[in-house]
């Protein structure tokens, strides 16, 4: 009995000694800074990250901007774009953050931060890695960081105009926030000192099987983006040529790069958008179809009730009637020939852009008629029906078939060549060389089987390269942008229309055609620019809200 | 710093010198022992009497069930001492007896009713704190499945709301004394001397549980770091000697939703979407011709309604709750062994989701040698959930879907097949989300909780002294096992072909499948020491704990698998197959202290001190010292005082600093989290490179670190009184302050968003909680077939932010500071327009017109924006919260009723798109006078116009109620003739009734304890969300129920 008293007063003193190891603790889920920042492979999972964050695609870089155009009308208003085109966004309804996995906002004022933020710390803290050994592979992150932060402030840019440039890494210790917002000349600075830093470290193409890395081209195709709307009448109010020999410079710099084709033809004109990193491609962000993601449900997304689609954006009529007769006249309902057969005919673009009534989809023609399978009175989930009677057909890979598995791969190209041969002819054109400009109009033209253009340039050529633009680059995120660097924002603002068609015989073969308001759209001249998020202004005075919003 | 070192070092001397005088205390003989029990005059037992062999240094203390075992020497003379405060000291003369009973005289204004106290017990009457207290009994008289949903309106302090009715989820939003923080509400639960056991206390068998006490004010110090919130202390029965009794109770119960939602019929839905076109200036949807379909329901095929609640949910659900006990022992050994069977079943029509918990529990004392008790407690529990697949695995996720269901879809065909979901597929269903086709999900909660005790009586060393030691061992394991079936395909009626279109499901079969595996241990060594001199007493302890909990996990993934059938990893295929595991610890390690003056019942004093060390904190700030005094005066015992009608009068007050470190651990570094997988539904982690793309993990940011994290404190005054009456009534009264400091709040809200960073929390914020809380009872037994009681109580608890993290450039009026927290930020609804002239005069968002909500224009700017929302002083968490009951017996009938209700609080109630509630529609603006609801403004596919959708004050309802909580009808079949042949000393049949119905303001649609306002959190601090109903509701519950005694 003496030993077991023995014992129990042994092992109670022994737990009373042994005091301070108790409460010592490490994290085991995380890993702590010193970790990351002393391992090239954990550094790369810090850049991967950055990466996720900054490279926005599909509804975020496009879809929902092109609803808040003559582009789109946006089925279930995912990004509140409704509340932009009905006139009713405010500072009080952006939001102040957003989770990454569903944003119900493109205002992206937070996230963007947020990811600037990580460009910041990694700038702060990959000085810690060893270089012995790693040498390349910092100067390649850091490279392609730089890419992408000036990605980040571009977006703010084209956003929100002039903002803060922030480089410093704030901690819980800083405790004054007076930063004021940069002009829009300064955060383009910014921006283009950020693309130079990251020219010299980044490679001219990406490894195979690390395609959509930052290369040299996607560098020097921000810069003839960023350089462009720098020179647009909105930024260039002087218009000083000099911008605009800058805008065309940058756009030259990528085309000799030689690195960059147009892809496909009239025919497979769609395969630029579903076959991944084709030579037209200059920087792209793509999504596996194993693991539900973001977006990688688009096919599905984009694709009419009728095929268990959830059609979520509709392509507006203005929109189909801008692309022109295939002969190269533009498209009138009072042609009565055209308005009685209006997909006809047709830029061969609109057939591989957009689905229409008739149009073979996945085996079968699309039913947009009405009581068709595709239209609002079909029997097939009817809410999740076009309003506009069209849906989007450019990205949707129509060979995928999505009702076996939903989670397809996806491309979202963020730079193509394409753009890059608008950017120039654009520049080009604004500065006189009426040629130049029109060979790679009429280049964009060829590929998609249109006839040239000619033009004695000045106004009429920009008008035409507006159009071209329109219609080549329709749901990539550039008309919303477009409209507002060429200071006509307001020309996108009308009401947003669709088509009723009505079938005229028993077989549903022929039909009518009547264009039908689908949403009233109010204009504020406000919106040139998104507002910045009230707690955000409240949270530092020195912040001036955009003009027109209180 | 000083002080706490010298108190750890006091009482490290104080144990380990106890140790130290271990030799001398082994020496002397025993060769006789001596048992009993000692009761009060009335027989009530008696805990905490002190039995002392005269002439010598032996003794030994009364368990709480008036138990003792004392070794006195062989043969000779031998007298007994027994002596408790309060009562009259007795000797005892042995004679050739070994088991006596003794009853103490005195204490006759008090029946000497003992409760239990942290790490201890006293006598109600000497409590100097505010303490409630409820028996096992009471709690289990409610048959409810959860006792966290008995709890309202039971006894003051305790603010207790329903927020679901789901089988095995149903866990009560429970507060004590109302919310004092921002940071964790939740109070400390301790079970059996075990703090924050894994399972906590919601599925303890109520029959298990001998009491329930709840420590409100600072005496809760006792407890330290985790006490801030209130002490729930819960002590399960144990063995007593004797005859065995062994009992069974057996339940069945029929439970339905309290309120069942009232939707639209397919017109009116269709009706409102029309409406809502021709607000945007689209065209209709409908044409008069369908509209007319749907109104008259002359083509059930092509224009069907669809009731779907009645659809898819029984009228009632069936659960039973089976119970069975044995209690008994002799001396040597006592024992409490008790099993329970519960199973609820689901509304879900179809389904076959349901709910099981069983308990095992073996409670056991041996008394080893006289002045060693040893105790081994045992629990098995295993909790068992089977619901739909991971896609609805949530109930609210069915409830949302149920509530978005369009009228105008079907269920099934006349023909039987099945119609599509709101998807446009079989995946939303409803008839095959609640028959099972699109998979289960299986939960396994296992719980083993053991605890090793012992009591030592060290009354040789010197009289009084006695050491305890417990440790338990605590397993928990978690189980998880989603299955997403692939459902059979779902059909659409095409009436211009007269066909039925087949939708197949597109998504492959996959599985999710996780476990994990919770460690708990807990050492306690407690010194302890009681002796009275003269008319003092005193009684002391010190104790040391230290706990650890190591937490681990593994899950896994697949999917693509070929069939529904086989449902396990193997028949999954490896291409997108994931698996995880991860790894948690935590410790604690405490020093406790009090100690107790009592003068002869008069005058009463205790000191309470922990010090507490957390992990959560940083080394050098891991150890918090949490002191408490408390003292009362029982006037009632004073020899002036003499009154014929009170009989008790005690006044009491108490001070303290309690501790709050329920925050998420390693806020003091920065953290990179690894993502790699599928974050969450919608997101797979990390990024995609290449032409076959394929997945690289990314790093997430944990929180800015901060190294000054520290303790949030509450400082809790607390004066009381208890008073009794003509002996059958009583009255207590408490007022209370309590000032919470060092509140981890977030602080981002003044750092701009450009600065990226989330600031991590800082302990800035302040709130005040102040309230009353009082009780009243009248108990009375007229004759020998009579009695009665009502007893009735009242808790006002109002809570203040003094003190939060706010720009200077939020107005004053919006400001969180001054109001409590949780209170809503939202525009002043003023009425709707009823006209375009007065929308056009006024101030207004963007869109409005006649019927919308007209705004007040608060800032008088001319415009109304985010500046005119205004801070509401009411919150959805009740500040009064009130409960009454009364109830009788008359021979062999037995009745209580019991209402419970409250007051002071607020909530939203919006109708969301979709579908809504049929009230909404029916009181919607049409016309000019209309003022009940706005015109429709929720177009299908959620689109929503103009500015109704902004939260308003017209949404504001007041959420006062009161609710007939539980009726309780019993007859006892007594014990004669046939019961006594079959040995039945006792039977009762009954019949109870609970949340009968309700008086409130919410319509037939919604239950008023309808969530939705939720409460902050660490990251929102004034989340204003909406009740939507989207929820498994609350449920009214009608049981039978019959419990024997043998």
């Amino acid at each position: 009995m003496k030993k077991v008293y023995i014992f129990l007063g042994l092992a109670a003193l022994m737990s009373l000694l042994s005091c301070h190891k108790i409460l010592d603790i490490q994290p085991t889920t995380t890993f702590s800074t010193n970790t990351v920042w002393s391992s090239p492979a954990l550094a790369q999972v810090f850049v991967n990250e950055i990466y996720a964050e900054a490279v926005l695609s599909f509804k975020d870089g496009g879809f929902a901007w092109g609803s808040q155009t003559d582009e789109l009308y946006s089925n279930f208003n995912w990004c509140s774009e409704n509340t932009y085109v009905q006139g009713q966004a405010t500072p009080d309804n952006q939001g102040s953050s957003f989770p990454l996995n569903y944003s119900s906002t493109i205002n992206f004022w937070s996230t963007l931060y947020s990811t600037i933020q990580k460009t910041n710390i990694f700038f702060a803290n990959i000085g810690q890695l060893d270089t012995l050994g790693n040498g390349a592979a910092i100067t390649s992150m850091t490279a392609q960081v730089h890419f992408l932060r000036a990605l980040c402030y571009f977006e703010l840019l084209k956003r929100f105009g002039g903002v803060p440039l922030i480089t410093k890494v704030y901690t819980s210790t800083d405790n004054t926030y007076n930063e004021s917002r940069s002009s829009w000349d300064s955060t383009e600075n910014f921006i283009l000192t950020d693309i130079a830093a990251a020219l010299p470290g980044l490679q001219a193409t990406a490894p195979s099987g690390q395609e959509g890395t930052a290369t040299i081209g996607a560098a020097l195709a921000l810069k003839s983006r960023l350089l462009l709307y720098a020179a647009s009448p909105y930024f260039n109010t002087s218009n000083d040529m000099a911008r605009w020999q800058a805008a065309a410079d940058a756009a030259l710099a990528v085309i000799n790069m030689s690195q960059y084709s147009l892809y496909g033809t009239s025919t497979t004109y769609g395969r630029i958008f579903t076959d991944f990193f084709n030579p037209e491609v200059i920087f792209a962000r793509v999504y596996g179809n194993v693991l539900e993601d973001r977006y990688n449900t688009v096919y599905r997304d984009l694709s009419p009730n009728g095929y268990n689609g959830y059609s979520a954006y509709n392509v507006l009529e203005q929109m189909v009637d801008a692309f022109q007769m295939n002969d190269g006249t533009a498209f009138s309902w009072s042609n009565p020939a055209e308005a009685a057969n209006p997909y006809a005919n047709r830029d061969p673009r609109l057939y591989a852009d957009i689905l229409t009534n008739g149009a073979s989809f996945q085996g079968r023609p699309a039913q947009f008629w009405l009581g068709g399978l595709d239209s609002k009175l079909s029997a097939l989930s009817p809410w999740n029906a076009s309003k506009t009677g069209y849906t989007i057909l450019k990205m949707v890979d129509s060979t995928y078939n999505f009702n076996v598995q939903p989670y397809s791969p996806a491309q979202w190209i963020v730079f193509r060549l394409g753009e890059i041969y608008l950017n120039y002819a654009e520049a080009e054109a604004e500065l006189g060389q009426t040629a130049t400009a029109l060979s790679y109009l009429n280049k964009i033209r060829e590929r998609a089987g249109m006839p040239d253009v000619t033009s004695p340039g000045g106004t009429d050529l920009i008008q035409k390269i507006m159009q071209e633009r329109r219609v080549e680059l329709c749901f990539e995120g550039h008309r919303f942008f477009d409209l507002r660097r060429w200071g006509i924002a307001d020309q996108g603002a009308g009401d947003a229309l669709g088509i009723i068609i009505t079938p005229t015989n028993a077989q549903n073969t022929t039909f009518t055609y009547q264009v039908d308001t689908v949403q009233v759209r109010a204009w504020q001249p406000s919106f040139y620019f998104y507002p910045i998020p009230r707690s955000e202004i409240q949270a530092d005075p020195q912040l001036t809200q955009n003009p027109g919003y209180n | 710093m000083l002080v706490r070192m010298l108190f750890r070092m006091c009482l490290l001397g104080f144990v380990a010198g106890g140790f130290s005088m271990l030799p001398g205390a082994v020496h002397a003989q025993t060769t006789r022992q001596i048992s009993g029990k000692v009761t009060d005059s009335t027989g009530a037992a008696l805990g905490g009497v002190s039995v002392v062999v005269k002439g010598t240094k032996r003794g030994a203390t009364t368990d709480s069930t008036g138990y003792f075992t004392v070794g006195v020497p062989a043969g000779g003379h031998v007298v007994l001492n027994f002596s408790l405060v309060g009562f009259t000291d007795q000797s005892v003369t042995l004679g050739d007896q070994n088991v006596l009973t003794v009853a103490l005289a005195g204490g006759a204004r008090d029946m000497g009713e003992v409760v239990v106290i942290g790490y201890g017990t006293r006598k109600k009457v000497n409590l100097t704190g505010a303490v409630s207290n409820i028996s096992g009994d009471e709690i289990a008289k409610s048959p409810v499945a959860n006792i966290s949903n008995a709890l309202a309106g039971s006894m003051p302090g305790l603010i207790v709301n329903t927020r679901s009715g789901e089988p095995g989820a149903d866990d009560a939003a429970f507060f004590i004394r109302g919310i004092g923080t921002l940071g964790n509400t939740a109070p400390l639960i301790v079970i059996d001397g075990i703090p924050d056991r894994q399972g906590g206390f919601n599925r303890i068998d109520p029959n298990d549980i001998e009491t329930f006490t709840v420590l409100k004010d600072a005496t809760g110090a006792i407890y330290g770091a985790r006490a801030a919130n209130g002490v729930v202390l819960i002590t399960t029965k144990r063995g007593i000697a004797g005859k065995s009794q062994l009992s069974f109770n057996a339940n069945a119960s029929l439970t339905q939703p309290t309120r069942v939602p009232k939707m639209l019929s397919s017109h009116d839905y269709a009706e409102s979407v029309n409406e809502y076109d021709q607000l945007v200036g689209q065209q209709l949807t409908y044409t008069p011709t369908q509209l007319q379909k749907y109104q008259d329901g002359s083509d059930p095929l092509g224009y069907p309604n669809t009731n779907w609640w009645k659809t898819v949910m029984r009228p009632w659900a069936f659960q039973t709750n089976d119970v069975m006990s044995l209690r008994g022992g002799s001396d040597k050994v006592k024992y409490y062994l008790s099993g329970q069977y519960l199973q609820q079943n689901s509304m879900y029509k179809g389904g076959s989701d349901f709910y099981t918990n069983k308990n095992v529990r073996a409670n056991v004392d041996i008394q080893a040698t006289p002045t060693l008790r040893i105790g081994l407690d045992a629990l098995y529990r295993n909790e068992y959930r089977l619901t739909e697949g991971p896609q609805y695995g949530n109930a609210n996720d069915i409830f949302q879907e149920l509530w978005s269901a369009y009228p105008y879809l079907v269920a099934r065909y006349p023909n039987g097949l099945v119609g599509v979901g709101i998807g446009g597929g079989p995946q939303n269903s409803m008839v095959y989300v609640l028959n099972g086709d699109l998979g289960n999900t299986v939960l396994n909660y296992d719980f083993l909780q053991t605890k090793s005790s012992l009591s030592w009586d060290w009354g040789r060393i010197t009289p009084g002294l006695h050491f305890d030691a417990y440790y338990a061992y605590d397993l928990f394991f978690y189980g998880y096992k989603g299955f997403n079936a692939q459902p059979p395909p779902a059909y659409s009626y095409n009436e211009a072909t007269n066909s039925y279109v087949e939708v197949q499901s597109s998504i492959p079969p996959n599985l999710t499948d996780s476990s994990a595996r919770t460690v708990d241990q807990l050492f306690n060594a407690k010194l302890g020491w009681q002796r009275k001199f003269g008319r003092s007493s005193l009684e002391a302890f010190v104790a040391y704990e230290m706990s650890r909990e190591t937490y681990t996990d593994l899950d896994a993934y697949k999917t693509g698998f070929l069939s529904n059938n086989v449902q396990d990893l193997f028949a999954g295929s490896t291409i997108g197959a994931t698996n995880n595991s991860g790894t948690l610890q935590t410790a604690r390690q405490n020093y406790i202290g009090r100690l107790s003056y009592n003068y002869d019942d008069r005058y009463l004093l205790d000191f309470n001190a922990r010090e507490d060390g957390s992990p959560n904190f940083p080394q050098g700030r891991q150890y918090g010292f949490f002191p408490a005094v408390s003292a009362a005066w029982r006037i009632s015992n004073e020899a002036f005082f003499k009154s014929g009608v009170i009989d008790e009068f005690k006044v009491r007050g108490s001070w303290g600093q309690t501790g709050n470190d329920a925050v998420s651990p390693f806020q003091y570094v920065q953290t990179y989290q690894l993502q790699a997988g599928q974050i969450s539904q919608y997101l797979a982690a990390g990024y995609f490179y290449g032409a076959n793309p394929s997945q690289v993990p990314g790093f997430v940011l944990g929180p800015t670190s901060n190294v000054n994290i520290t303790w949030e404190t509450a400082t809790t005054t607390d004066l009381g009184l208890d008073m009794r009456f003509l002996k059958n009534l009583t009255f207590d009264l408490d007022v209370f302050r309590s000032m919470r400091t060092h509140i981890l709040v977030p602080p981002n809200e003044v750092v701009p968003l450009y600065t990226g960073i989330s600031l991590p929390d800082e302990n800035l914020g302040k709130v005040l909680n102040r309230g009353v809380e009082f009780s009243l009872g009248w108990r009375k037994s007229p004759s020998k077939n009579l009695s009665y009681f009502i007893n009735g109580n009242f808790t006002y608890a109002v809570n203040k932010v003094v003190y939060e993290a706010e720009p200077s450039t939020v107005p004053a009026y919006q400001r969180m500071t001054g109001h409590p927290v949780g209170s809503f930020l939202l525009y002043q609804a003023q009425g709707l327009y009823q006209d375009t002239a007065t929308v056009s005069k006024t101030p207004h968002p963007l869109g409005s017109g006649p019927g919308d909500i007209r705004y007040k224009d608060v800032n008088g700017d001319g415009v109304i924006n985010g500046l005119d929302k205004v801070r509401t002083n009411l919150s959805s968490t009740p500040q009064i919260m009130y409960g009454f009951s009364f109830g009788g017996r008359y021979k062999a009938f037995d009745a209580t009723v019991f209402f419970q209700g409250q007051a002071a609080a607020q909530a939203l109630l919006q109708p969301g798109g979709l579908n809504m509630a049929q009230q909404f529609y029916n009181g919607r603006w049409l016309q000019p006078g209309d003022n009940k609801y706005p015109r429709t403004f929720n177009g299908p596919t959620n689109a929503t116009y103009g500015p109704n959708t902004y939260q308003s004050t017209f949404w504001l309802l007041n959420d006062g109620f009161l609710r007939l909580k539980n009726v309780e009808i019993g007859y006892n079949l007594g014990s004669a003739g046939l019961f006594q042949r079959a040995k039945i000393s006792s039977a009762r049949v009954y019949i109870s009734g609970n949340n009968l119905f309700s008086i409130d303001k919410w319509g037939p649609s919604f239950d008023p304890e309808s969530p939705g306002t939720e409460l902050p959190t660490a990251t929102n601090l004034s989340p204003v969300s909406a009740t939507s109903g989207r929820y498994y509701p609350q449920q009214r519950v009608i049981n039978i129920g019959l419990s024997v005694n043998f």
